[in-house]
């Protein structure tokens, strides 16, 4: 074998080999399996995330309080994200520098075993990814900090007792640029005290001042209260708290901020009761003699193995464990249609992933089967539910998230001034979040009040991911003041409601009444009111409203229709004029075989008619007729 | 000698930059030769034909002609004029420079002269304005939020100096569970006695009373309040105040009170009190507003058209018109007089809402709008003008098509800052007013900020603008305490309305919100 082989089979390059090859494959799961997009996305929809945008107001708003600073590098390095193999690069680029730097201060060489801690932080960072949750703030904050530290812990060691001095203005300034970040330097700062030089007067010392110093800087420089000064300051910290986030996500943030100190400390007790296992008593034993050379290596060879095969055993299953699929395909069908990609969102949908009604998912489900034509033909194939079925308006208003799109949707049908209500709702909190200033924007050109819609414009030309269309549409104002050749705000300006009425709540029916009222054609309106009847259970206004599929053209009864005919020809013994339009006879069959199990007495239970129906789920738990008996078609 | 030419290499480093600069730089003499155009040049803010006062910050502003080159000279009859050149069409006049030429001309002609490069100097029509003679106060108390319609978001209370750009916090929602603040009034136009409302999910409802740096909280809501100017009491309208929306329409918002009643706290005995007459049963009674002298009390009463005091929107709401009414008081022996009617709304057609007597006790400064309580929502209310010494009234000329509202007067009475939705409809900004002794008012101006477009994208709306003598000094941090505190003076309410008494109501972050 050549030498230059066989070097590169010694363990040394393989402890690289393995770097290489975990952060490469990191950053391929990253770019083709997570989708970096997903989490920009997910992140800028969250209500109280801070969005990057260019400009000052931003800039001065993150570097007037502790935090900031880290803050403003994250959110910038976020937008990123929304370019997979950008954003991918830099999620692994912090990765690996905690990686990198975690071993430098722990102060273990690549051989030694131990070396495996160092990837934690890498897969805590992956697994946050997993979860959908953005790890640029908790990592940039934590790089930033761990850095820091190393280069305390070098420099400490040369000046004496100007540790102390260094230390309180390491504190200080990054406790400014990182926020309470910065305690994890200051108790590994102190544990450096206790176990390098055992001086634990000294290192409680140091425990008591780095605590002082942040709460006096909380206090006195940026006026905060005390619990502020080291729990909320910087915003993953806020985030961490504030924001709707699952029991893992919340975990993982936990571990991420207890890593470094734990382990420091935990690496010393080692070392302390096994000396042996100091990284420098191998080294020496190697110079002073070299027959040890072949022992070395083979120790070398034992910790790549060792390393190889915890991150395979452990790391890696912890990493697709906590990868959440579910949120991954929901966040793409949410995604596909906030770019009106219907039918890509429809294929994701299709994939049969969701079991239960979920508004933030169903509603964009709605939308899509609607401009794919298929509302009335496959609603039901999708999880529906009338105790909690939102088609246009949410039961349930405090679910900021779920709104984000649903001005879009109000505004698609012509409910202008309640599109524009939900957005408010929605914004105050949101720091400007740019789908909803364009949405807002986009309903205040509908309305005719353009120098509102260019202050929405103006403001969101200042986030990168949206300037080139906020300033496109600038620019398309000034040539075409009304926007006349605009051909969707003009669509729009045709169907929006004319009719004054005062409301205090939204009441879905009468609103889509009222768009039908001012346009007849408006065929979303129809087709939502229709799909509002059914989830109601209404038949009798569904069939009231039947002769408007002559007004809109329809030359076939949409299949959901037919099945609600059947019932309710079957429930109340009317016949119904169809205008000449017939129904298919397998929807007949199909009805006549759920009828003769419904009709049976011995099956008025509910109970047993759900075990009776039980069987027929798979062949007709699509049809409108399951929904109809039992309210729900959710698969249990 | 390696080190030697190291340093001569960074020498001549620093003198090519600065070479460059020099040459770069714009050239801050006035062009020599140009061509006049006879033509207005529009800049924005529209910061043409204003009366401003002496005190007010540098008018920043943006030439909207486009150009390679500018050349702004401000100039008037005494002083250095100010000469500002740049590549850009932003304008930003040098804060020291402004206050001395300023200075040097009280109750003089101020003049922007504008010429602008496009391959060859073009001078356009001279700009002119007018220094008063008096001064505005110099702070503003106004709170900025976002055009919401139930959401508690970033509520906040700013205190800005109108003397330059600096603006600070009085109080914020952040200091208490982002929760609201609403209304803030002050004893005249004295910042060191302060009311404002604070309505929180999570500390119930209060009202904070700021009085020579103590802060009282007191377990009340209080809705409009007007402090006496003599400090010993404070008028309030205790409000039921619903919001809904319209289907159509610019605004999409709109305000009813279900039930008010006008009440009064004694800051002494801290107790509250009502009048009948100010109190009916079967009236709306809202907005009050004290003469400086402090012996007549201004408000605004309406019958109630509804039988329903929970339904919303109430039935015939948009038939709600309030009247202007007064009533006299004695502070010392704590009497009523009976009330009179000021202004109809019979007369007037209109709902007559936010009196504001001057401090000179001279003129009477309200709104009014089509119907209802809340003229910020209602894009017909204008401004008007009462005579206090003939009751004649007049509608003034500084309206727009949009809604005018919020309006105070400065301590000398010959300036007013008001709310204007002007530019767009949606989002409400400062505006000021100068006002000459015979009440003319004149053409309003933007209250300035540093970056002249700063109001293209600013996404909040400043509402109650109030004109204060000096700054607040009380620490917000400190207000946000005594809001967290437990303890607050407890009051027994002694009036029975629909209206809720405090703690009777739960409030949450989707309450209503207003501008």
């Amino acid at each position: 074998m050549p030498r230059q082989i066989k070097n590169l089979f010694r363990p040394r390059y393989g402890l690289l080999g393995i770097s290489v090859l975990f952060f490469g494959a990191a950053y391929l799961f990253l770019v083709f399996a997570i989708k970096t997009e997903l989490i920009y996305y997910f992140f800028q929809m969250r209500s109280k995330s801070p969005n990057f945008r260019t400009g000052t107001e931003f800039l001065l708003d993150c570097i007037s309080y502790p935090g900031g600073p880290a803050q403003y590098l994250a959110a910038f390095l976020t937008q990123l994200c929304f370019f997979p193999l950008l954003g991918s690069l830099f999620i692994i680029l912090i990765a690996w520098g905690l990686y990198r730097f975690t071993g430098t201060l722990l102060n273990i060489s690549p051989e030694n075993p131990l070396q495996v801690v160092c990837y934690m932080p890498a897969f805590l960072i992956l697994m946050k990814c997993g979860r959908y949750e953005n790890p640029l703030f908790t990592g940039t904050a934590l790089l930033i900090i761990v850095l820091v530290s190393v280069v305390y812990q070098k420099t400490s060691r040369r000046i004496g007792w100007l540790r102390l001095p260094l230390f309180v203005i390491l504190t200080a300034t990054f406790y400014y640029i990182a926020g309470s970040a910065v305690l994890t330097f200051v108790i590994i700062a102190a544990l450096f005290e206790l176990f390098e030089r055992r001086k634990p007067a000294v290192s409680m010392a140091f425990l008591l001042t780095g605590a002082a110093v942040c709460w006096l800087s909380g206090e006195f420089l940026f006026r905060l209260d005390a619990g502020d000064s080291f729990l909320s300051l910087i915003h993953y910290v806020q985030v961490l708290q504030i924001v709707e986030q699952e029991k893992l996500s919340r975990f993982i943030d936990i571990a991420l901020l207890a890593f470094f100190p734990v382990t420091v400390l935990i690496v010393n007790i080692i070392r302390r009761l096994i000396p042996k296992m100091r990284d420098s008593s191998l080294k020496n034993l190697s110079r002073k003699n070299k027959s040890l050379v072949s022992e070395e290596k083979k120790a070398e060879a034992l910790g790549w193995l060792v390393q190889a095969a915890l991150i395979t055993i452990i790391g890696v299953p912890s990493v697709l464990f906590s990868f959440d699929r579910q949120v991954k395909k929901t966040l793409q069908v949410i995604f596909f249609t906030s770019r009106r990609m219907w039918p890509e969102a429809l294929t994701i949908a299709r994939e049969g992933f969701l079991k239960q009604y979920f508004p933030f998912c169903n509603n964009a489900v709605n939308r899509a089967l609607f401009y794919t034509g298929r509302l009335g033909e496959e609603m039901f194939a999708f999880p529906q539910s009338l105790s909690d079925y939102d088609l246009v308006f949410n039961k349930e208003p405090q679910k900021n998230i779920s709104y984000i799109e649903r001005p879009e949707l109000c505004l698609d049908l012509g409910m202008i001034n309640a599109a524009e209500t939900i957005a408010y709702n929605f914004l105050p909190p949101s720091n400007g979040n740019p789908c909803m200033l364009k949405q807002l924007a986009q309903i205040n050109l509908v309305k005719g009040q353009i120098e509102t819609a260019k202050m929405y414009l103006n403001a969101l030309s200042r986030y990168p991911a949206y300037t080139k269309e906020a300033v496109n549409m600038l620019h398309n104002i000034e040539e075409d003041p009304l926007l006349e050749r605009d051909r969707r705000i003009q669509s729009l300006r045709e169907i929006m409601v004319e009719d004054e009425f005062a409301f205090s709540g939204f009441d879905e029916e009468l609103w889509l009444k009222e768009l039908l009222r001012k346009n007849k054609n408006n065929k979303m309106a129809f087709e939502y009111l229709m799909a509002h009847y059914l989830l109601e259970r209404q038949l009798d206004k569904f069939v009231e409203n039947l002769p408007r599929l002559d007004d809109l053209g329809y030359k076939n009864i949409p299949r959901h229709y037919q099945e609600a005919i059947l019932v309710y020809k079957g429930v109340m013994q009317k016949d119904i004029d169809l205008g000449g339009r017939e129904i298919n006879t397998e929807t007949v069959n199909q009805f006549n075989q759920i009828s003769e199990i419904v009709n049976d007495p011995d099956n008025s239970n509910l109970k047993t008619l759900k075990r009776k129906l039980a069987p027929l789920a798979p062949k007709f738990g699509a049809t409108y007729f399951f929904y109809y008996i039992f309210g729900s078609n959710e698969k249990t | 000698m390696k080190k030697r030419n190291g340093y001569l290499l960074i020498l001549g480093l620093i003198g090519l930059i600065c070479a460059i600069s020099v040459i770069l730089l714009p050239k801050v003499s006035e062009p020599k030769e140009f061509v006049t155009v006879d033509k207005d040049i529009a800049i924005k803010p529209d910061y043409t034909g204003i009366t401003i006062p002496l005190n007010i910050a540098p008018l920043n502003f943006v030439v909207l002609e486009p150009g390679r080159e500018y050349f702004v000279k401000i100039h008037s009859v005494n002083g250095k004029p100010i000469n500002i050149p740049g590549n850009r069409n932003k304008i930003i006049i040098p804060l020291r420079k402004w206050k001395t030429l300023l200075e040097a001309n009280r109750g003089e002609k101020l003049f922007f002269e504008i010429y602008i490069n496009n391959g060859q100097w073009k001078k356009y029509r001279l700009i002119e304005n007018y220094i008063a003679e008096e001064n505005i106060d110099s702070f503003i108390a106004y709170r900025r939020i976002e055009p919401v319609c139930s959401v508690w978001g970033q509520i906040g209370i700013y205190q800005r100096n109108l003397e330059n750009f600096s603006e600070s916090l009085i109080v914020h929602g952040k200091t208490f569970a982002n929760d609201c603040v609403n209304c803030h009034s002050f004893a005249g136009n004295n910042p060191e006695t302060m009311l404002i409302g604070i309505r929180s999910s999570k500390y119930g409802g209060s009202a904070i009373c700021v009085r020579n740096g103590s802060i009282e909280k007191i377990d009340s809501i209080f809705g409009y309040t007007a402090l006496h100017p003599s400090g010993r009491l404070i008028a309030y309208a205790f409000i039921k105040v619903r919001q809904f929306f319209h289907s159509t329409g610019m605004e999409i918002r709109d305000v009813v009170d279900l039930d008010s009643t006008i009440a009064y706290y004694n800051l002494s005995s801290k107790t509250i009190k009502t009048a009948p007459n100010v109190s009916e049963k079967n009236r709306l009674e809202t907005y009050p507003a004290w003469t400086p002298d402090g012996k007549y009390l201004y408000f605004c009463s309406a019958p109630i058209p509804w039988q329903d005091r929970n339904k919303l929107p109430p039935e015939h709401y948009e038939q709600v018109k309030y009247v202007l009414r007064r009533i006299s008081y004695d502070v010392e022996t704590d009497q009523w007089g009976q009330p009179e009617t000021v202004l109809s709304a019979d007369k007037t057609g209109l709902s007559i809402l936010e009196p504001r007597v001057s401090p000179d006790g001279r003129f009477l400064l309200f709104c009014m709008c089509n119907y209802g309580c809340f003229p910020v929502y209602q894009p017909s209310s204008d401004l008007y003008l009462m005579d206090l010494k003939t009751g004649d009234y007049r509608k003034l000329a500084i309206n727009s098509e949009y809604s005018e509202s919020w309006h105070s007067w400065s301590s000398n009475s010959r300036w007013i800052a008001f709310s204007s939705k002007r530019r767009g409809g949606l989002f409400t900004r400062t505006y000021i007013s100068f006002v000459d002794e015979q009440g003319n008012v004149h053409k309003p101006f933007i209250m300035p900020q540093k970056d002249p477009e700063f109001y293209d994208s600013f996404l909040e709306t400043y509402s109650v603008p109030e004109l204060i003598t000096g700054p607040v000094r009380v620490d917000y941090k400190a207000i946000g305490r005594v809001v967290r505190s437990v303890e607050g003076i407890k009051i027994d309410i002694p009036y029975t309305t629909a209206t809720p008494v405090a703690g009777s109501e739960k409030l949450h972050p989707r309450h209503n919100e207003r501008e």
